[in-house]
């Protein structure tokens, strides 16, 4: 081997030694504990604490709580970097799309795979749909929440276009256009829920926070954290269901812009020379 | 007190199926056994996150790690090129 | 409670070295490795074995072992306390929750710059693709 490879590989596997030595001896506290630590505590102790309404927020899943809640803005600067790698992808493949007639039905039955699998994948994408919106939807209840249903949608359309061709989804008007207007819904629902507890203040006369969930000592408004005497963990909920919808049409997005065929991106490259040198 | 005994094996087993698996990917020169090896060793965190008492995220790799990431994998092989050169 | 020395127990200390190790060798493909694929399949494993790392630090080693989760509707305070002495650390979940979106987000923008990569470039073997870089250039 060179001398460069060896001193880099020697590098890399002696650094990593030493911190899993360090590790191992304790010297980052000693992992894993035994006792909870004291803002596990806190969190813990306050996510459903009837007693204490100053301090809680309404749910009896603490990691959903401290996803939306506690740490909310955590979660919305996430959203928006995951939006602007879709973005992202959206504009390097900047193409106008290929214009064509709608399929006859005899030539929608001689594409793709057999009519067994075609059947069969129509089933299984109404029970995808059902599953991952109640794992979406119940996330204040039980594990789960917007991200988890999201992703589990987004494997329906993976089916679409591999049992069937892509060009069904288009026929039924899932093209790019529909899921970045999708998408854009999703997210102005996570920001009129952010925005909601300062606009009922401006109403009542009452000051109030941005992203707030319930009564707070100097903010007396609140989201409602029961309907008909099931828990709906005030603002956990909007924000879940427009979570779903912006994750779910996010993937489908990606799905439809990377199975397009390669003959149509020849045809465009070969238009234009190239030209970046 | 036997019962902490076979969750830890189970956990130490996962562990080393997914280091065996990650060597595997590592050195396999056809790229479409390594994206198949790669959801194989995401399936073996999967479990490592049931057991550590984690539901969320066992949820989110379900989808993720075995849908999501092999599907787009496959799309990027299957318009470039299959085998590694050398 | 007492807690238990680390290095008193074996099987502990094996778990949290292999997925240092798994960390290890992910690492090693992403840097010696030479295709373009090869480098995000082995993207996508570090993650993962960063994000086991995290959880097992926030475990706790007790037996019996609860998830976060209240299993009751209005939880009195014995219920609360009970709660507390087997639930498991829910912050390092929350945290990892971001991480594994955030990893979604770049590895989803680097399938599609490697994609475009290949369309100008031809191969996807960076050793290639620098000696064809060369060559333009002197055209």
């Amino acid at each position: 081997m060179k001398a460069k490879t060896a001193i880099s590989l020697v590098v890399i596997i002696g650094s990593l030694l030493a911190i899993s030595y360090g590790i191992a001896a304790q010297a980052t506290g000693i992992i894993p504990q035994t006792d909870l630590r004291s803002l596990a505590r806190f969190y813990s102790q306050n996510t459903e604490n009837l007693n204490n309404k100053y301090l809680w927020a309404a749910s009896p899943e603490a990691v959903t709580a401290i996803v939306w809640d506690y740490r909310g803005f955590d979660t919305l600067f996430e959203t928006s970097v995951f939006f602007l790698a879709i973005i992202a992808c959206v504009a390097a493949f900047e193409v106008e799309m290929p214009t064509r007639v709608k399929s006859s039905k005899i030539e929608q039955r001689n594409q793709g795979l057999s009519i067994i699998v075609k059947v069969v994948t129509k089933i299984a994408g109404l029970i995808i749909i059902c599953v991952s919106a109640s794992i979406a939807l119940h996330g204040q209840l039980t594990p789960g929440g917007g991200f988890q249903g999201g992703a589990a949608l987004a494997v329906l359309p993976i089916l679409f276009i591999m049992a069937m061709s892509r060009f069904v989804l288009e026929d039924k008007n899932v093209s790019r256009n529909s899921m970045l207007v999708l998408r854009s819904l999703g997210l102005l629902g996570i920001g009129t829920t952010v925005i909601l507890p300062l606009i009922i203040g401006l109403v009542t006369h009452n000051p109030a926070y941005i992203m707030q969930n319930q009564i707070k000592p100097d903010a007396a408004i609140s989201l409602p954290s029961t309907i008909f005497d099931r828990m709906m963990g005030g603002s956990l909920w909007m924000l879940n269901l427009s979570e779903y919808l912006a994750v779910g049409a996010g993937f489908t997005l990606t799905f439809i812009l990377l199975s397009l065929p390669e003959s149509v991106f020849k045809k465009i490259l070969e238009g234009e020379k190239y030209s970046t040198h | 007190m036997f019962e902490t005994i076979f969750v830890e094996i189970f956990l130490a087993l996962m562990s080393t199926v997914a280091l065996i698996f990650t060597y595997l990917t590592v050195v396999q020169k056809d790229l479409v056994k390594a994206i198949i090896f790669s959801s194989v060793e995401s399936a073996s965190y999967l479990l490592m996150f049931y057991l550590l008492m984690g539901p969320d995220l066992a949820l989110a790799y379900v989808a993720i790690g075995i849908g999501i990431y092999p599907a787009v994998a496959f799309f990027l092989v299957k318009k470039t090129e299959r085998y590694e050169s050398e | 409670m007492k807690s238990i020395p680390l290095t008193e127990t074996f099987l502990a200390v094996y778990i949290i070295l292999s997925s240092i190790t798994t960390l290890a060798i992910s690492l090693y493909g992403i840097l010696y490795k030479r295709h373009l694929i090869k480098k995000i399949i082995a993207l996508t494993i570090f993650g993962d074995a960063g994000n086991i790392f995290a959880t097992i630090v926030g475990f706790r080693y007790i037996f019996p072992v609860a998830p976060p989760i209240l299993t009751t509707e209005s939880p009195s305070a014995a219920d609360i306390n009970s709660f507390l002495s087997v639930a498991v650390d829910p912050v390092p979940q929350a945290l990892v929750l971001t991480a594994i979106v955030i990893g979604m987000a770049v590895i989803l923008f680097m399938v599609f710059l490697a994609l475009q990569v290949f369309r100008i470039y031809g191969t996807l073997d960076t050793k290639k693709i620098a000696e064809e870089r060369k060559r333009r250039e002197e055209q």
